[in-house]
This record gives C-alpha cells, structure tokens and sequence, in this order.
C-alpha cells in the first residue's frame, strides 16, 4: 500500500479534528481557562489520534501487502478469491464479493471454452480414426490391382493418409504427454519407417536417399518422432529441384545426438527462415513453387519437438536445406548400462 | 418426474496460502422429485464438499445449482439462512441435537423458527414421531436414549419442515448395525410415503444399497453412477460392491 496516498486519504478526517480542535480551543477559552490548560488537552487530543491513526495504517498495510504477496505466489491468480480468508471490514467484504463473482463468471466462461474444445477434438479423433479405415480399403484394393493407374492412386492415398495424420497430431499435439510412450530407440529404425510410408511419393519425384547408417540411439517416442521426419521428408520432396536427393546422418554434438536431414532443393529465402516455424507461414516458397504450402508441417513439427524436448533448427545455403533434430542423451544413462 | 435439483458443472477450489487443491472438478447432475440418490466415493473425492455446496454452506468457485428452479449460487448471504431453513432439511453424522432440551422440543423447534403457530406445534411433532416411531422417548432428553433414536429424532428435525431437500451427511456414520438398519428403512419409508427427495453421502455400500440411484465420486468428477430400477436391494448392494471394486481403493470402506 502507498503511504502517501493512504495519508493523502486521511486529510478530510484531519481537517475535521482541526476544526474541532479550534472550536474546543475557543470554548474553553471563553469558560475561562488557562492557556496552558488548553494546551495540554489540544496535545493529548493530538497525541491519540495520531496514534490511531499509525496503528491502523500500520494494520492494514500489514493485511493488504500480504495479500499481495500471497496473490503473487500463486499460480493461477485469478484463484485469489478462493484462496484468500474472508475480510473482516464491511467495504472490503464487497470488494471480496466482487472478485469472487468475478472469478466465478470468468471460471463458467474457461470451463465451457474448455468443454467445447475437447468435444470438438475429440470429434476430429473420432473423425480421423474413421476416415482410416477407407484409406486403407482403398490401399489394399489399389495394391491388389496394379496398374498404370493405381499407381498413381496410391501416391494420392499417400498423401490423404498424410493429411488425416496431420490433423489428428494437430489435434492431439497439445496433449502429447497423454501419449507417450519413451523408449530407447534406434534412429535409423525411425528413418526407415518414415521413408517406407512415403515410398510411392519418393518413388514417383525419383528421389534418391542417402543414409549414412549409425548404431544412435536416443530416449524418445517413435511414433510422434516418426511423424516428424515424415512432414520433414514430405517439404524436401516438395521443394525438389531436378534429381533430389536426400541425405541423412547423424553427428555427436557434446551430449546431443543431432539427426541431419538435407537435401538439395530449391532451399529457404534467408529472411524467410527465421519465420518457417510459425503457424501459417508460408514464406516466397510456399507461393510459387508448392501451391498446396499450408504453413501447418513446420509448425506442428515445432511444436511437437518442443514438447518431446528435441532441438529442431534449419538451415539454408541458398542451395538445399538441412534440418537438424538434437535428441539430449544422457551420458549417465549409458554409463549406469555399461 | 419433476426436477427438484440440478447442478450445472460445479468447480469448487480450496486453498491456503500457497496450494490450490481442486475439490470439485466438473459435477453435473440433476434429482427428480421424490428420489433417494447416494452418493459415493472414497475420502477426498470431494462427496463432503459437493454436498456443503449444495447447502449453501459452502459456495462453488464456479457454475450454478437449482434448486426448484432458484439459482442458490446467487442467493445473498442475508437471504441464505432463511432460505436454507424455509427449502433444506439437514441430517448429520454426529445428530445435532440439542442436549438441554428434550427429543419433542429439539423437533419443534424446528418448527418455532419457522413461526409456525404455536397450537399446531404439538400435533405435527406428535404424527411425525408416529411416523418414525419415536413416540415413547418423545419427553426424554438426548443422552438418555440411543443413537439410532436419536439419529432418528434428527431426522424428525429434519422433515418436519416439509423441506424441498433432504441432505444426509454419512447419517449412520456413528451408529451401530442394527441402529444404521432401522435408520435407513426409516429414510426409505420417509422417501417412499411422504415423497421426501433425499441426497444422502456415505461411504458404506450397505447403506447406500437403500438409495434408488447412487453417484460415485472420484477425484471430483462424477465416475459412473448405477440405478436400482428393479432390482431388489441385495442384488443392488452387489452391483455397488462391483463399482466399488472396479474404482479400486473402495474395498477398504465396504470390507
């Protein structure tokens, strides 16, 4: 509490025992009293008010600076009203009353925000699982029927699998944690699996794949990993140029284990880079060279690595684009299994 | 059937200083007319707190409560006393009751707040004993007869008034077998002949077996809740007994 203001407040109330003060002053003057007399009442009156009013500016700085502090200690601070006794003076117990009302209309609205949400995601989840089962109807038929055509279907299979996927890890990506599941895997294992489900993609840009295989391995999600090297592997075969390719290794960076994915594509505008993480970014790329760029792969990849803890940066040359994933490895882990 | 209770997505905090604890996370649910609901859950799931806020004891943090229509989250805190008097009846684990006055005086005083006139005091308190058959220990004092008697005199108290509501705060939680029996068929007797609508918590699968239909708590959120319909009350207390054994941790109450 500011003391100034709250003294700055008491003015009125001065003023008026002033006045009184005078008026005492002048009637016991005109009784016929002794200056000294006056005085020394004028001087007791003066010493208990002041005191008065010391204590009870010394209270309530002490009530509202805790207060104060309590509400800076908590985490969801609009839980004040919740957490904080009930005060006992008549004007605050309005104020509390407000704040409780306050809190408790704004906690209706976030609860039902928060229930219209996780119905609509779960109806996208719902959504997505059953739209798989015709995808891969139709993959099956087209695999059993091999021709010119289904050929080229399966490519567009390809890519409606992709979509689907990336919907439902876009709605799930905020809830990652519900579904995990952390385990020592080999990165090369992902790498496969990822470029296996874009066979027919590759196949058709003609693509070539270079891996520098290594025994890595890192402490991570398969699944959720997968995905991401998936919408990475996707981009570079978006942005080819004449006769891709696309390398992948590994490196040792301290206690990182960095997963480098480059390829020799039309690369990233340097002042686009800094941006391709963001949410609807498409960038001078994803205008002219790829219409279908939704800005949705890079974000949802960053996000993802975000919340698995995995470093991702690129970088451009001008000349194709490396993508790097950092997996931290725990040395201690490693020295504990010999 | 007419809907006397309705909670809509009740969230209730507590906290000291530093932790805030999620009492009630999102509780909706509704009573009809004339229903005997239990409501279960192991300790800490929040029964206590769902049913002091349905009292007005306690207030939510957020959403609202009907009853009969009356939004009692909204009620000020100078109309709550009456209102709680004039629409609750309230049975407690430990009675209630007042040791200085004698079992007829504790149900009419109930009564006397209420201003109803003095010459029709005598004859209410008189059929409504009849009723739960405590007409003999009518001009005893509290500590000279049973718990079940006396728990039985609270539930006079506690219906004497007509209320729209009956809470009923783990009403055999101090008694002993055969006084929670005798108390639970007159709860029933009490739900079925004069329509009274009961919400009682308890965490004793026996007792719950006598309600029509149960909630089970846990961790705040409303489990599952199971409902007799037809079934006799052993086959009922089995189905509750198997909630209770696929919530886990429910064994230790009912063994």
């Amino acid at each position: 509490m500011n003391g100034k203001a709250y003294w700055k407040q008491q003015i009125p109330l001065l003023f008026l025992h002033f006045l009184c003060m005078i008026a005492l002053a002048v009637f016991l003057w005109v009784n016929g009293n002794r200056p000294d007399s006056i005085f020394l009442v004028l001087a007791i009156w003066l010493l208990i008010i002041a005191a008065w009013l010391w204590k009870s500016y010394r209270n309530r700085k002490g009530i509202l600076d805790e207060l104060l502090c309590i509400t800076e200690q908590l985490d969801e601070r609009y839980l004040i009203a919740e957490v904080m006794d009930k005060p006992e003076r008549a004007d605050d117990r309005v104020y509390y009353q407000i704040l409780k009302m306050a809190g408790k209309s704004m906690l209706e609205q976030i609860g039902a925000v928060r229930r219209e949400r996780m119905e609509y995601k779960d109806n996208i989840e719902q959504w997505v699982h059953e739209i798989k089962t015709p995808i891969t109807a139709m993959r099956l038929l087209c695999e059993n029927h091999r021709y010119g055509l289904t050929k080229e279907l399966l490519v567009e299979l390809e890519k409606i699998n992709r979509f689907t996927e990336q919907a439902l890890y876009y709605a799930r990506s905020e809830h990652t944690e519900k579904d995990y599941s952390v385990r020592e895997i080999r990165l090369f294992d992902v790498v496969h699996q990822a470029i296996a489900e874009n066979k027919y993609m590759l196949l058709q840009n003609g693509v070539s794949i270079e891996l520098r295989e290594t025994n890595d391995t890192v402490y991570s999600d398969e699944k959720w990993v997968c995905f991401i090297l998936n919408q990475i592997i996707v981009n570079s075969v978006k942005y080819r140029t004449k006769q891709p390719i696309i390398k992948v290794y590994t490196m040792r960076q301290g206690s990182n284990v960095v997963l480098c994915i480059q390829d020799n594509g039309i690369g990233i505008d340097a002042g686009d880079l800094p941006r391709i993480f963001e949410k609807g970014f498409t960038g001078k790329n994803g205008r002219s060279a790829a219409q279908d760029a939704t800005g949705i792969g890079l974000y949802l990849c960053k996000r993802l690595c975000d919340k698995l803890d995995i470093g991702l940066c690129a970088d451009s040359t001008g000349q194709g684009t490396t993508l790097r994933l950092s997996f931290h490895v725990n040395d201690f882990i490693y020295q504990v299994q010999g | 059937m007419n809907e006397i209770l309705k909670l809509d997505h009740i969230q209730k905090f507590y906290g000291n200083q530093v932790n805030i604890t999620k009492a009630i996370n999102d509780i909706s649910f509704s009573v009809g007319e004339g229903e005997f609901v239990g409501i279960m859950g192991a300790s800490g799931s929040g029964k206590t707190t769902l049913l002091n806020c349905i009292s007005t004891i306690d207030t939510v943090s957020a959403g609202h409560i009907y009853l009969d229509g009356t939004d009692v989250t909204e009620i000020r805190e100078k109309a709550l006393a009456r209102f709680r008097r004039e629409n609750l009846g309230f049975v407690f684990q430990d009675f209630n009751l007042l040791d200085t006055l004698t079992v007829s005086e504790n149900i009419a005083l109930a009564l006397t707040i209420n201003n109803v006139p003095a010459e029709q005091i005598d004859g209410k308190v008189r059929e409504m004993a009849g009723t739960l058959g405590i007409t003999d220990i009518l001009d005893k004092y509290p500590y000279q007869v049973s718990g079940g008697q006396k728990q039985r005199c609270a539930c006079a108290r506690a219906i004497i008034n007509r209320p729209r509501l009956i809470l009923a705060d783990e009403p055999t939680g101090a008694l002993d077998s055969h006084s929670s029996q005798m108390l639970l068929s007159t709860m029933q007797s009490i739900n079925e002949q004069l329509g009274a609508t009961i919400l009682m918590v308890t965490h004793d699968a026996f007792s719950a077996s006598y309600a029509g239909r149960i909630l089970f708590l846990r961790d705040g959120i409303i489990f599952t809740e199971v409902l007799k319909g037809r079934d006799s009350r052993k086959v009922f207390f089995e189905k509750i007994l198997d909630v209770l054994t696929m919530m886990g941790g429910g064994q230790t109450d009912v063994c």
